[in-house]
């Protein structure tokens, strides 16, 4: 493709008017709201359906609401998940005997809590998953549970402990 | 023959052949739960409903026969049969039909084992209503039933189909199931004080169309859309059933029979399919291993062809009648090639004998007392076969060294027999034991090779009818576990002989220069079902199935 270029005038191309021009947006900016945050001593308010940690959910009986079906597992587009199923005495026959989620390699594109036939994963609000080890980042089933149990909850059923259903 | 129309395919089908089976043989597909090719014809499920010109009502395609019209009262002038399976009529009988089973299914397909290979699944998708019209609860049933020590029976899921039932009176003639209860209460039961445990009892969950009857050993293993799929022949008899090898992230978790009317119909022993349990317990070999005094040294494949060249030039006064070669009759045919190359060249004889091992008894269906799946591919090969059940210390006795592939002597022997083959090891000056795990029999051996096991190479054996089938590779195996046509490449090459490509197809070449019935023959003529190289004796073909 052939690009035509503008002929520039002498004094345009001293480069003046457009340093001039760019000058004046910058210091504009000095008489508007500031946008930065002082984080982490101030925070963002988190629009509601944000994506962020998932966690399990606990049944009112107190056990995992996961019934080990593997969806989950099986939807995961960077294939974060790993589930062990298990066989329970419980009526639901079935649970995840291990069930790991790799934060390293989670993507948060919430295709878990999508597909999860029981509600039994939720990704929450919290974003800060930074570690130092990359070991820290695989998640176990107790570690995951622990953090459904602590607010804030699924919206619509504010309590630690969900029905199942 | 009568001529009949099936929705716009004129077919001619036999007299009395019923409407499903012509059907299924020209590509129509009519959805059917109860019919199984190798079973008697119920009627039971009624999901084959097809409308029949003529016919009050919708009829059964499953059992339907098919007859001829006189002249003068053919339909439209020519047919005797006029079968719509996608009229009206027929789309809501069948939509009926499938709304009765779903009644009371209690739709909990997230744990169940048959879901991703759930014919109910399947119909409900093609056939059935998005949206179930019962306003009220559902009938519950027991769920979790041990009916025997491979079965667990859900009675919710079941929808009656009796396939089970008549598996256990028609196919192993044990009769242990019953329809009990009437009505919606209806399920398959167990007589009192009896449990489903034939030798064939898996074939029931193999043939259940629901998730009604799970396998004890398969239940809750994984989901069945991650399994990786080969096509196999399993190991555990002269038999050679040919299975489907279902395996992930490196394990085998369980074999399905596939339909192969030459050698095995839709079935399978649950002896065979129990190999995935009896591989957990085995010490599987790592590396390839060269013993000095007590003190096991590891090698790399690489260094390892020159090391045993040097080992075995230790010895120059080993000669021909001083080994002992055991070969086993699992190996596969190209590695009882390598086998006899090996012996040729550093042994200066032909491959020693293949130990004949037998237990239990020769039953009607599939089981055969000869525990080894190549007994007839080692006589085709040239190679002798011993006497059934000879003692392995007879061979082993008086000789300074011994090769042994694939066997156990000592792990599979008992009391006298066990010491006996001990010693007989013991005093030798060079025992090569080559096996996919680490057996008693190695403990005494100077040089350990690993060898891939069955599940995790390609490999032909021919069973006792003379077909020859090929295994696959279910499973890839550690770097360091190779089968031993690769070996013998590897060991040849370093001792300077000619050796053909250390592959699967570089030996099966030479296998067939020896072998009369693969000559002129490729891979390919073996798949699916195995090609036959030997004349069988006609009293031991089973019986045509053509699968579920």
């Amino acid at each position: 493709m052939k690009v035509t270029r503008p002929e520039l005038s002498w004094w345009e191309r001293t480069y003046f008017p457009a340093i001039l021009k760019g000058m004046k947006l910058t210091f504009s900016h000095i008489f508007r709201k500031r946008v930065t945050l002082q984080y982490p001593e101030e925070r963002w308010t988190l629009p509601p359906g944000y994506r962020g940690q998932p966690v399990l959910l606990t049944g009112l009986d107190g056990h995992e609401k996961c019934t080990s079906c593997k969806l989950c597992q099986f939807i995961c587009p960077p294939e974060a998940i790993r589930i062990v199923a298990g066989e329970t005495e419980l009526a639901k026959e079935k649970f995840p005997a291990e069930f790991d989620i790799d934060m390293g390699l989670c993507i948060f594109c919430g295709y878990c809590q999508e597909v999860c036939p029981v509600e039994a994963i939720w990704l929450k609000d919290a974003y800060e998953l930074a570690d130092y080890d990359r070991t820290n980042l695989i998640f176990d089933k107790e570690k995951l549970l622990a953090l459904g149990r602590k607010p804030p909850y699924l919206p619509g059923r504010e309590k630690p402990l969900e029905e199942g259903r | 023959m009568p001529l009949i129309r099936i929705d716009d395919q004129e077919i001619e089908a036999p007299q009395g052949e019923t409407i499903l089976r012509v059907a299924l043989k020209h590509g129509i597909a009519i959805p059917y739960y109860c019919y199984h090719p190798a079973l008697s014809i119920v009627g039971q499920c009624r999901m084959c409903l097809v409308e029949v010109k003529g016919a009050p009502k919708p009829l059964t395609a499953c059992s339907t026969t098919i007859g001829t019209l006189p002249p003068g009262k053919k339909i439209e002038g020519k047919y005797d049969m006029v079968v719509s399976t996608k009229s009206e009529t027929a789309r809501k009988a069948q939509r009926g039909v499938l709304e009765f089973l779903l009644l009371n299914h209690p739709l909990d397909c997230p744990i169940c084992d048959q879901a991703g290979e759930c014919q109910l699944q399947e119909y409900s998708y093609t056939f059935g209503d998005p949206a179930s019209r019962l306003e009220f609860e559902k009938v519950h049933a027991p769920k979790r039933v041990d009916i025997g020590p491979h079965v667990v029976f859900d009675v919710e899921r079941c929808i009656k189909c009796t396939r089970c039932i008549r598996f256990c009176q028609e196919i192993s003639k044990t009769g242990e199931l019953t329809l009990s209860e009437r009505g919606v209460y209806t399920r398959v039961d167990i007589f009192p004080g009896r449990e489903l445990d034939n030798p064939y009892s898996v074939c029931t969950v193999d043939i259940c169309p629901v998730g009604a009857l799970t396998s004890r050993e398969f239940r809750f293993k994984e989901r069945v859309w991650f399994l990786k799929s080969v096509n196999s022949v399993c190991q555990e008899c002269s038999r050679g059933c040919s299975v489907r090898v279902d395996a992930y992230k490196g394990e085998v978790l369980r074999l399905v029979p596939r339909d192969n009317p030459q050698v095995n119909g839709p079935w399978m022993c649950d002896y065979g399919r129990l190999v995935t349990e009896r591989m957990k317990g085995l010490d599987l070999a790592g590396r390839p291993l060269l013993r000095s005094g007590a003190v096991w040294q590891g090698y790399e494949w690489k260094e390892f062809g020159a090391a045993l060249v040097e080992k075995m030039a230790g010895f120059p006064a080993l000669k021909s009648d001083s080994w002992a070669v055991v070969l086993s009759g699992r190996l596969s045919l190209e590695e009882m090639a390598g086998a006899q190359a090996v012996s040729q060249a550093f042994f200066e004889r032909s491959a020693g004998s293949v130990p004949d091992v037998a237990w239990g008894e020769d039953d009607e269906l599939l089981i055969r007392k000869e525990r080894r799946p190549n007994l007839m591919g080692a006589r085709l090969m040239g190679i002798p076969v011993g006497e059934q059940n000879a003692p392995l210390s007879g061979l082993l006795t008086g000789k300074k060294a011994a090769l042994i592939l694939r066997e156990d002597p000592v792990g599979d022997a008992q009391g006298a027999e066990k010491a006996a083959v001990e010693t007989a090891l013991a005093s030798m000056d060079l025992v090569i034991v080559a096996d996919s795990a680490f057996t008693d029999t190695a403990r005494l051996a100077h040089v350990f090779i690993p060898l891939a096991g069955w599940h995790e190479m390609e490999g032909v054996t021919v069973n006792f009818l003379g077909v020859a089938q090929k295994t696959a590779r279910a499973v890839v195996p550690p770097r360091d576990r190779r089968p031993f046509y690769e070996v013998a490449s590897l060991w040849l090459t370093a001792a300077g002989h000619e050796a053909p490509e250390p592959t699967f197809p570089g030996w099966h070449a030479k296998v067939k220069e020896s072998v009369p019935g693969l000559a002129g023959t490729s891979i390919k003529d073996l798949l699916p079902n195995g090609l036959q190289v030997l004349d069988a004796p006609a009293k031991d073909k089973v019986k045509k199935g053509e699968g579920a």
